[in-house]
């Protein structure tokens, strides 16, 4: 089941009425545990087996840890158990098996989001969850789909569910929006032409390669952003916390400050789960760097076993090493102050480090090593900017300029918000500018959104 | 509860505004019926030819035509790969009965359709595609339109068990593109872009041999659009890259015959000739990028395996194979294909003319 499909529509409003007609816990517990089935079921009846083991595995490995001795190791052996398998039956399996059971899910967002509430169970952060917290933990619909994780404190919220507030439910409705928004209009309008360029980067020029690359650095930023805000949407609709997993990432100043706002649920997980474990920061510098690099190593190899996510992984983990072996050193001199209080160094940082990243970005989405290095070769020049370029980058015929526009909006609105001027708190505080800007969200996905492209970019990691 | 309903009732408005102009618009003919079908093939047996063709249910335009058809001289079945074929080509009265993405069940389901009208003609030509005897190619068009006359030529013909009917008319599909916001797109385009005059419902006619929108001649061969016909070879070759996962792949990763339609196939042949029609097989070149592609993915001896299966079963049951998958032993080259699977109008006359009106 695609979200924004007809068949989706009708769900969610059949789920939303349900859900709010009654104000016992229990009756709403039982809706959204019902909602989930019944997605889960439309999404494919192998997936909704596939869940349901997996969610039952999650419980006992749970029940597990509780009435164990070393419930260290236990936790560790479980969540550890429940990562293989889901390795192996993304990666191992046959194709045709894996499609089946997990094209209808992001896997990575459940597997993770299970095995680190194992985790921290095991650690006692979180107590032992009844079976019913847990499917609703696991299998909710609004982040079953495309994330982001969760970490295993919002379980929690599934114990006491909230009661219907008019402000959130609005929120929710706004980020709906405005994900459908960056999703149809910027992410699909710039995918034609990236999937055109990085196909056929043979016979293109350097300027239209350095282009497609800098319009991938933007798609995959609002399709994911898109999804993200789509399923914080949903859950607020639902009265339901799901954790933000983006802070306007290309607006950050340095890589480390760029971890912090890209995928920060992923992040966390890492952080948390690998980074800490290792003994993170506390072993001195040279060990934290050499921490970096092996958690972006792994970062990387979860993505995918090509050679490329690992080179991937390897440029930002030594980027962050460096950075952090540097740091002490920056902050000698104050360039790091200086940087973020002086506007005209601030943006010379923000674009060393976009530029950085939309070069790690080339690696990510060539499909393997060798093919990412012809790319960056080719980006060596010479360039030509003719002013045809961009009518010629293979973007949807008709919406070139739609595009541009809302890409524009996007980073305006990016740029408010991280000035504390977010336009969010103003559309919201107004019930007239909320439905004038609800109607215009609706025109603009309507009207200039792209439909060729569907599908979540980040399904396939 | 009641804040939730006002949001569900403008939730509904939206959704009306999007329905509503989607409606109205129609560029696929989604609201057509089969009055409009009929109505059509009235015209076309006139002599006219219908202009700006779009997108619409040719399954349910074909079942409707074998009822109000005379009966041809040659009919062709098969997709669009031999829809291009007209009378000029075979030299008599033909009908293409080619519909778009055609499945071995499409074209059996026709076939029965035909022969049960009383249509079939005395010269029969079936195209023949990658993925005649392709298990794992599916096209929901012929179970939506087609299940009905399938499910009586597999039990009366082929002597297989019937799938299930799942039935004609207005289905899921068409709902949800009645509500979609890229249906609305289309209408709103064409809405601004198109008078009403020339919209394909108004049925509008043309005696010319060549269209600039796409055109349905009076023996229901297809004209295809100037603009798809005359265009340079970037462009083609742009076409014959995005084809590659379902012209190249199917064949590299090729599982084998599936024996359900290959007796479908053989069924349906030995009907037609043990009914005293003379059959031909015909096998139309694919863009020479897409069989070097094959070439190199090892696939090329799958295409020769089919070819000689073809030629084989011809021969054991008297009928005639023309052409093959290889554009170089029919002498084509990358200017002979609008894209990886179509010969351009030239080059269909080229090939087939003399083979076709001797």
């Amino acid at each position: 089941m695609e979200l924004g499909s007809l068949q989706f529509d009708i769900f969610i409003c059949f789920a939303l009425f349900l859900y709010w007609a009654k104000a016992q816990q229990k009756w709403r517990r039982s809706v959204l545990m019902a909602a989930d089935f019944c997605f889960l079921y439309l999404c494919g009846l192998p997936t909704l087996v596939w869940c349901l083991f997996f969610i039952l595995l999650g419980y006992l490995s749970s029940l597990l840890i509780e009435r164990s001795e070393d419930r260290r190791k236990t936790g560790i052996l479980c969540g550890s158990f429940m990562l293989a398998l889901f390795f192996i039956a993304g990666y191992l399996l046959p194709h045709y098996f894996s499609t089946k059971l997990l094209s209808a899910i992001g896997m990575s967002y459940y597997a993770l989001s299970f095995t680190g509430y194992l985790f921290d169970q095991s650690k006692d952060k979180v107590p032992v969850a009844s079976f019913l917290d847990f499917f609703l933990f696991g299998g909710n619909f609004a982040t079953i789909l495309s994330g982001p994780v969760q970490s295993s404190d919002y379980l929690l919220q599934y114990k006491e569910l909230p009661d219907f507030d008019e402000n959130s439910f609005h929120e929710g409705v706004l980020y709906i929006l405005w994900g459908f928004f960056q999703k149809t209009t910027v992410a699909n309008g710039l995918g034609l032409s990236v999937d055109h360029h990085f196909t056929n980067y043979t016979v293109s020029s350097p300027a239209r390669l350095l282009l497609a690359s800098v319009f991938y650095s933007f798609q995959l930023y609002c399709d994911f952003a898109g999804y993200s805000y789509i399923a914080i949407g949903m859950g607020k609709l639902f009265g339901i916390s799901v954790p933000a997993n983006f802070e306007r990432p290309y607006l950050a100043t340095n890589i480390q400050d760029f971890w912090r706002r890209w995928h920060i649920g992923l992040s966390r997980w890492f952080r948390e789960h690998v980074y800490f474990p290792l003994g993170g920061s506390r072993k001195g510098i040279y060990r934290t760097a050499v921490n970096t690099i092996i958690v972006f190593l792994v970062s990387g190899l979860w993505h995918g076993f090509g050679l490329n996510f690992i080179a991937w992984g390897l440029m930002h983990g030594l980027a962050l090493a460096l950075f952090g072996l540097m740091r002490p050193m920056l902050n000698k001199y104050g360039l790091l102050e200086k940087a973020e209080k002086n506007p005209i160094l601030k943006w010379i940082a923000r674009i060393l480090n976009f530029a950085f990243v939309n070069l790690a970005w080339i690696v990510f989405r060539s499909g393997s090593l060798s093919v990412s290095l012809q790319y960056i070769k080719m980006l060596r020049g010479p360039y030509e900017f003719p002013s045809y370029l961009l009518t010629t980058m293979n973007l949807p015929e008709k919406k070139i300029i739609s595009v541009f526009a809302c890409l524009l909006l996007v980073f305006i609105v990016d740029l408010l918000s991280e000035h504390d001027r977010s336009p969010k708190k103003v559309i919201l505080a107004s019930p007239l500018l909320r439905n004038i800007t609800f109607i215009i969200l609706i025109a603009l996905i309507a009207f200039f959104g792209n439909f060729e492209l569907s599908g979540f970019l980040y399904y396939n990691f | 509860m009641k804040h939730l309903l006002k949001s569900f009732i403008c939730f509904l408005l939206a959704l009306g505004c999007i329905v509503s102009v989607n409606i109205w618009g129609d560029p696929a003919n989604l609201m057509q019926n089969e009055a409009f079908y009929d109505r059509m093939i009235g015209v076309m047996m006139q002599g006219y030819n219908i202009e700006h063709v779009a997108d619409f249910r040719d399954r349910m335009f074909q079942q409707r035509a074998a009822r109000l058809i005379e009966k041809p001289d040659t009919i062709i079945f098969g997709s669009s790969r031999i829809q291009q074929i007209d009378s000029d080509i075979c030299g008599d009265r033909i009908w293409n009965a080619g519909v778009s993405g055609a499945t071995t069940e499409d074209v059996c389901g026709l076939y029965k359709v035909y022969r049960d009208n009383g249509k079939i003609a005395d010269r029969v030509i079936i195209g023949i595609d990658l993925w005649t005897l392709d298990g794992t190619h599916y096209d929901a068009r012929s179970s939506l339109y087609l299940s009905k006359p399938l499910a009586s030529f597999m039990t009366e013909i082929a002597g297989l068990p019937a799938a299930k009917s799942t039935g004609n008319g207005m289905r899921w599909a068409d709902i949800n593109e009645l509500t979609s916001l890229s249906y609305f797109q289309s209408s709103v385009s064409y809405l601004i872009n198109y008078s009403g005059q020339e919209r394909m419902r108004d049925l509008v006619t043309s005696t010319e041999p060549t269209s600039y929108f796409g055109m349905l001649k009076s023996d229901s061969s297809y004209v295809y659009p100037n603009s798809y016909i005359y265009v340079n070879q970037n462009v083609v070759e742009e076409r014959v890259g995005a084809a590659t996962s379902t012209v190249v792949d199917p064949i590299v990763s090729w599982q084998g015959v599936d024996p359900t339609l290959q007796q479908m196939f053989e069924s349906m042949c030995t009907d037609i000739v043990s009914n005293g029609s003379d059959l031909v097989i015909l096998i139309s070149p694919i863009h020479p990028i897409a069989y070097y592609e094959i070439q190199k993915g090892g696939g090329e001896h799958v295409l020769q395996e089919f070819e000689a299966y073809y030629h084989a079963f011809a021969e054991s049951i008297g009928a005639t194979v023309l052409g093959s998958f290889d554009p170089w032993a029919n002498y084509c080259d990358y200017s002979d294909f609008m894209d990886a699977l179509h010969i351009t109008p030239m080059t269909t006359e080229r090939l087939w003319k003399d083979a076709l009106s001797s």
